[in-house]
Formats: structure tokens, sequence, C-alpha cells
């Protein structure tokens, strides 16, 4: 009997009770599965022209990818390539499907991922007026220093209560989602409402990615919370563009205006009667490029934090090796070790985040009665 | 630089035709994917490339003693000192910190605080490394010219994560200077298009959407949320490590080598025996000829045969990551494969290869006629005759093991987590006891329908997978080549805002 023959296996009598051996079987079903094979040169040509084409179809998507590159030359050809691209797929309409997927979607509903633009907010925002205030100092766990924070000291704003929680607005880059969620967890007795707004790679540096101030407006405007927390600044340390379109060096004294500017700008808009902002500063980063950088941008922010009221600074420099420098582990107030890190020397632990958590309770606690 | 990413595709673009130009030189082909394999690697960080050409000089070497010694004890030696090796650059680079916080924690030990960066598949290379020497040794294969031994370790398809090829899969490829002239061009698109979709849309959407936030805030959900997240982490992990493992296996079809299978539908596993023959296969079989079988495997009696089991799958969660949580992860593993060993023994039931297909077979040819059978075999996507009795215990099996696998996943997540721990797998057990009448905020019908189809494909007859691939194959590849640039498309649209690291890089 033929056992790759299929008209045969189904035609021929069979006794009771037997069987093939399992490579009888095998032969027999994988028979009727051999795949046809492509030639190697007409492989090798699908498989390029395949690239081509779906290059072509997402001409969109990597005109945005190379947007999202730090300024400079690389950025600039790898755009220049990513819109000669775009051209071509636009002439042939071949980038149509993709953005109708997207629209089908809803993608891209976030605010700040469709306004470019911070002249307009800049426009219609209204300055606070500057103050100066008498430092407050606040201890810092596991610390033999103490950390300054900066607040006027204001009257309580409100008694929070169960029926009357308070709302909260985590936003940032990727560091704020554990601080978010350490918000949300680590004070079960108080009433909060927390919403994680954590938007991976944004900075205030490039609004054409992700437009911070737009979409805090949006929100504010929307659903108006009470304490905005700001964890951001880890990926501000790259050139910007002007709003003339000119590049700011990082560091150079345009660079350093135009980003407290900006700062002004998100901290002025968030001002309202029963509204605090709490403004993290960055701990110190391995890297010794991201450290400088990040030591940068608490330098610039300081005296913008500091002149106004409606804002207070947690200050985790010191938490996490201050001037001394980058730390992978802190002794938290309870004399325990914990890992400060993850892997990459730049994001904190969750055990990290709630120990930054426990100093924006601190703070809190000054602004609203909790009722503890 | 990951798969689904324009970077690799660019990449791609041009290692593929350089590769074919060249493929007739075998030295100057050889010379060039190790070169690619290199950039693709020495893209995540420089200074890994000087780990991986370190290791390939260190291993090669060994292989070439062990290889030219004619004593048996030279050669045993050398072979423990080349695993001993690696094992002890794995053990710096992948547990320094964790060893040096367990000495600390239970004798009061303390050594020197080092900062020391993980290099990425270093757990993969090192592995293929072993598995080369002790084959030498075995004299299952003879150690390979410097160069093919290079592109061996390095062969960027499956450096960083895998499938853990064998020595003896892959160097006699090189050694016979075999030039394919045909390719299975269409089942390798139908695995890229097939991992990306998982990858992407699937692993990625469901840990967003779900997992990040069950397992980060567990105490603000109801338990119908938390079961969502379990089960979204099953499906994330499987499709995250299985998706990478068919682009792999897709890429490297189209530059002419076959790779081993890495997965077989693992949640359709009707024990955790059969778990561990369908998830991770090369792993599998690694631990079980590298560790399992050289321990004495069950060839010692019971007693010790449960030990070798423990062990193996024990050093097997470690191999996973340097936490607690991964060695008491294998554990677990270890003991459930010991006890149902033990009730198979109870019941009389001899150890014979599951193979589903293959074993009803001939079991069904003694309960039924041989036309019943034959019929079947006509159409093996029917319902396969068994008794009632039969489909309610494969059934039950089924539903224990994938529970079985997802509560062991919960334990395995909290070794993700920095500073987890077992009490992080805790949150997420006791969410599961309270808050049943919560309104979910995580399950929706979009992420329903993602789980319950992710396990629905498990059982789809892998005969009929067959038969689809090599339908597609028979298209034109013009044809293949649209439909697949407009898949890439969709995947992308579909797909969430960046790409999330594959979650097996971190192992």
């Amino acid at each position: 009997m033929d056992h790759s023959d299929p008209l045969e296996r189904a035609t021929k009598p069979r006794n009771r009770g037997e069987t093939w051996t399992d490579e009888q079987f095998r032969a027999a079903r994988d028979s009727d599965l051999e795949e046809r094979t492509v030639d190697v040169r007409s492989s090798v040509i699908a498989a390029l022209s395949c690239l081509l084409l779906a290059a072509l179809l997402t001409s969109g998507k990597i005109v945005e990818i190379a947007e999202r590159q730090e300024l400079g030359d690389t950025r600039d050809r790898q755009l220049a390539v990513a819109e000669r691209l775009d051209q071509v797929a636009n002439f042939f309409s071949l980038n149509r499907p993709y953005d109708l997927i997207l629209d089908i979607r809803g993608a891209g509903k976030d605010v700040g991922e469709r306004v470019d633009d911070l002249s307009a907010l800049a426009a219609s925002t209204t300055t606070v007026p500057p103050t100066t205030s008498a430092p407050t100092t606040t201890a810092v766990p596991g610390s033999t220093s103490s950390t300054t924070t900066t607040t006027t000291t204001l009257p309580i704003l409100r008694t929070i209560t169960a029926g009357r929680p308070l709302t909260v607005y985590v936003a940032g880059d990727s560091q704020a989602e554990y601080l978010g969620q350490a918000i949300t967890t680590e004070h079960p007795d108080w009433d909060l409402e927390v919403e994680i707004a954590d938007r991976i790679s944004t900075s205030l540096a490039r609004p054409d990615y992700f437009n911070w101030p737009a979409e805090l407006a949006a929100v504010m405007d929307d659903r108006s919370p009470e304490a905005v927390v700001l964890f951001i600044g880890a990926n501000d340390h790259q050139d910007m563009a002007s709003a003339a379109g000119s590049r700011l060096v990082e560091g150079s004294p345009e660079w350093r205006a135009e980003w407290m500017a900006r700062l002004e700008l998100t901290l002025d808009l968030l001002a309202a009667d029963d509204r605090h902002v709490f403004w993290v500063t960055q701990p110190p980063m391995r890297d010794g490029d991201l450290l400088e950088g990040v030591a940068l941008i608490n330098e610039l922010a300081a005296p913008v934090v500091a002149a106004r009221p409606h804002v207070t600074a947690v200050d985790i420099w010191d938490l996490f090796g201050g001037d001394g420098g980058y730390v992978d582990d802190i002794t938290t107030d309870d004399g325990n070790t914990i890992d400060a890190r993850v892997d990459d020397g730049v994001h904190l632990t969750r055990s990290a985040a709630s120990e930054v958590a426990d100093l924006v309770f601190d703070e809190m606690a000054t602004v609203w009665d909790f009722g503890d | 630089m990951l798969f689904p990413t324009f970077t690799f595709a660019a990449f791609f673009a041009v290692v593929l035709p350089v590769s074919w130009v060249v493929r007739q030189h075998a030295t100057a082909w050889k010379l060039f994917v190790l070169s690619a394999s290199y950039l693709f690697y020495g893209y995540w960080d420089v200074r890994f490339l000087l780990l991986l050409a370190g290791m390939t000089v260190v291993n090669e070497i060994a292989a070439i003693a062990i290889h030219r010694s004619g004593n048996a004890r030279v050669r045993k030696v050398l072979v423990i000192t080349a695993v001993i090796v690696d094992l002890l650059v794995l053990g710096f680079f992948k547990y320094y910190g964790f060893f040096l916080d367990s000495f600390d924690s239970v004798f009061g030990l303390s050594g020197p605080a080092l900062t020391v960066i993980l290099p990425v598949g270093i757990s993969f290379f090192t592995f293929q490394a072993i598995s080369y020497v002790i084959d030498v040794r075995r004299r299952d294969c003879p150690p390979a010219p410097l160069l093919d031994f290079a592109v061996y370790l390095s062969f960027f398809p499956q450096l960083v994560a895998g499938p853990i090829v064998r020595a003896t899969e892959f160097l006699p490829e090189l050694r016979a200077n075999r030039v394919p002239d045909s390719l299975e061009t269409g089942r390798a698109v139908v695995l890229i298009g097939r991992g990306l979709f998982k990858k992407v849309v699937v692993a990625d959407f469901l840990g967003r959407a779900v997992v990040d936030d069950a397992f980060g805030t567990p105490g603000e959900y109801g338990a119908l949320d938390i079961l969502t997240g379990i089960y979204g982490y099953a499906i994330q992990i499987y499709a995250d490590f299985s998706g990478y493992t068919d682009m792999a296996i897709g890429i490297a079809l189209l530059l002419g080598f076959r790779f081993p299978q890495n997965f077989d539908r693992p949640y359709a596993a009707v024990s955790v025996q059969d778990f561990w023959r369908r998830w991770h296969i090369t792993l599998s079989r690694w631990l079980r000829d590298y560790l399992y079988v050289p321990l004495g495997g069950n060839r010692r009696g019971r007693s010790a045969t449960y030990r070798n089991l423990m062990i193996t799958m024990g050093l097997g969660g470690l191999w996973h990551g340097a936490a607690w949580t991964f060695i008491v992860w294998g554990l677990l593993q270890g003991g459930a494969l010991a006890i149902e060993r033990l009730i198979s023994e109870i019941r009389g039931q001899p150890d014979i290869e599951f193979d589903a297909a293959d074993v009803r077979i001939r079991e069904l040819a003694r309960l039924h006629s041989g036309a019943e059978v034959d019929a079947w075999r006509e159409d093996p996507t029917s319902p396969v005759p068994f008794s009632p009795l039969e489909v309610r215990r494969l059934w039950l099996g089924r539903l224990i093991t994938f529970h079985f696998v997802c509560a062991g996943w919960v334990v395995f997540y909290a070794g993700t987590i920095e500073g987890g721990g077992l009490s992080a797998a805790g949150d997420m057990f006791t969410g599961l006891l309270s808050g049943w009448t919560t309104t979910p905020e995580l399950l929706n019908p979009l992420v329903a329908l993602v789980i319950i189809g992710a396990i629905a494909v498990q059982y789809v007859p892998p005969l009929l997978g067959r038969q689809l691939s090599a339908m597609f194959s028979t298209l034109q590849p013009t044809l293949v080549s649209i439909g697949f640039a407009v898949w890439i498309m969709v995947v992308v649209a579909l797909g969430p805002e960046g790409i999330s690291e594959f979650i097996y890089f971190q192992f």
C-alpha cells in the first residue's frame, strides 16, 4: 500500500487494531503539505520591494520618527529622506490608508500630540506675578542634610473628605508612571483621585513631539485637577528650536532663556485659585552627559519655581546621591537599603518612587487638610 | 536594534541582498555576516562586542584543546573549566548584585558595590557556547574553524533572544558551504508577519492597556481586573517572546538557515510536562540535555528523579533573572513536574513522549474501526472521536495546566519588578479574593476579545496552520510582497506609540 496516496488510504480496508507507525502517518500527512520554495533572486527582490512599498505606505510614521530625533545633522538627513519618501507616497496616495486607520482608531487624541506651536498659548496665558518667599525646610529621609523646599506659607485650601476627594494629576515623562502609581497607592487613608499622564520621551524642549503646555491647558480646562505633580526634565537635555525656527544649542544662553520661558509658561497656565503644583526635581543620573543635563534643568527650574506661590519644588537631588553623584541604593527613613534605580541608571524603582511620593505627600499636607 | 523597527528594516534591506551576492564565496560571506551581526549587537552598546568576541575566542580555544586531547580525564577537566569560565562570566554580569545582596542578607557579608551593566542576550549566547564545548567533548561535533564558530555565536537573528540553536544544527550548514538556490519565502513571510502582529499589536497592547496597571497598582482594582491582568500577562509574555522567535526564524529562513521551532501552542498543554515541551522548546531541551540528563535524569530512582527535576527547573528559573522570585517560579515548575510524575507512576502509566496526534491514533485504533481512524486522518481538522470521558479529562487537564501556568507567571512578573519580590505576587493573589462585584476598569470588550482570541488560536490544529502556510507559498512572489507590505502598514497603524523592548531581552 502506498501510504502517501490519499485515495489508496481511503479505499483500502483496514483490519481492526491495525495501526500505522508514526513514521507512516507523518509521511502521509506531510506529503500534502509541501511548501513551494522560491528562487533566491526572486525572494530577495520580493523582500526588498516589500520593504520599499511598506516604507511608502507608512511614510507618515517614518517622518514622525525622524522628527522626533534630537536636533542636529543626523536628524536633518533622516528628515530629508523621510520627507522625500512622504512626497512620493503622497503623490500616489499610498499613505492615505495608514492615515485612515489612525483616524478610525482615534490615535493622536491627546492635544499635546496635535499642537506643535507654543506661541498661541503664550499669548493667551497670564503671567503669574513673581513673589519672594521664605524657604522652609523638609527633612529628606535617609539623608544627613536637609533639602530645602521653597514655598510661600499659604492658608489651607480646603479639607479633603471622602465625599470630595482631592483630584491629583501626575504628569511627565516615563518617570511619572511609577511616581503616579506610588501616589495612588501609598496613602490609602487619604481620599485621592489620581490620574496619571506619563508620556514616554517627552520634554519641554520638544513641543513638536509632545506639547506639554498645550496638553496641560486642555486638561485644566476639561477636568481642573486641584493638585498637579510634574515630573519632567530628563529628556530636555537636547537642542531646541526657537519660535523663529532657529536651532538653540543646549546650554547656550539663548537655550537657557527659552527653556525657562517654556517652564514659566507651563507653570503659569496651571495657576488657579484652588490649585497647587508640585515640581519634582530631577535626581542624579548615572550617565555623565545626562547628569550634567539634569543638573542644568534643576538649576534653571529653581528660580522659576521659587517665584511662583502656587508651585512647590520637591527636591529629590540629595535623596539620590546629591552632589556626591549617582547612587544605586538609598537608605530609607526606617533604615532599610533599597534599590533606587533600574538597570538603565535613569528610572527610579518602584520603591524609590514611593520615597519620592512620601515627599510629595509631606508637601500636600501643608496645602490641604486631610483630617489626619 | 529591535526587530519591529524601521532601523532594523533599513539594516536588513542592506544585509539581505549583499548576503546573497557574496554567498557564493564562503569566506567573504562569513566575514560579511559576522560584521553585520557585530554591527547589530554593537548598536546596543559597543562595549558588548568585547564580551562577545572574548567568549568566542575562549570557547573556541577550549573546544580545540578538548578535541585534540586523547586523554578522557584531561578532556573532562577542560570542558569543566570552559563551562565554569562561561558561567562565571554570566554570573558576574547577570548575578553579581544578586549574589552580593543574598550573601549580605544571609551571612552579613558585603562586597564591593559595582555597577554592572547587563549585556543584552548574554544568557542566550552563553548557553550556546556551553552547548558547543560539551558537544565537542561528547564527539557530537568537531570543533569548527574560528570564523564559523564566531558566525554561529553571533548570528544576529538569534543572538539576543534565541532560539537557542545547537552547534550541531548550525555548523554543518556552514561547513558544507551549501548555497541554497531557493528559499521558503512563503513560510518566512508568514512567520515574520505573525511575529510582528503578536509583538507590536497583541503584546504591547495588553501591556499598556491592562498588565502594567493591574500589576503596578493591584490594590486599585477589583478581582475581575486582577484576573484580566493575570490572563493578559500570560498572553503578553507568550505573544512577546513567540513573536520575537517567529521573526527570528523567518529572518533566518530568508538568509537560508532553518532554526528549530521554539513554541508549539503552549496554552493548549494538557499537563505541565506537556507545557514544557511546547514553551521555549530550545531552552527546555538545553536544560534536559545539558543539566537534567547529566545529573542522572530519571535513571537513578524516584527520589533522584524528583531532585533532578527540582534542580533543573530551579536553575532554569534562575537563568531568567537575578531574583529569588525566578528561583521560586522555577521550583514551582519542578514541583509540578515531580507531582505529575508521581501521579503517573501511581496510575501505572508509561512515560511516553506526548505527541497528541500520534499517541491518540494508537489508542484510537484499539477502540474504533480502521475506517473511522482513516476517515479522521483524511481530514485531521475534524473532531477526533474521543470518548466523552477522554474529552472531559483532556479539557480538565488543559484548564488546570493553564491556570497553574498563569499563577506561575504572577510570581515570574514579580521578579521583573525592581524591589517587587514575592509580596508583589502576593498582592495580586490577594486581589483575587475580593472585589468580584467591583465594576471592572481594565476589562473591556477589546481586551476580552484579544485575550480570548489569543487563547482560541492555540487550539487551531497545527495541521491547519501548515495547510494555510503551504497554500500561501503557492502565491506569486509579487502578490506576497504587496500583501506583506500592506500587513506591515496595518500592524504599524494598530500598534501603540513607540515599541517596548522584548520581555525576554532582560534575561
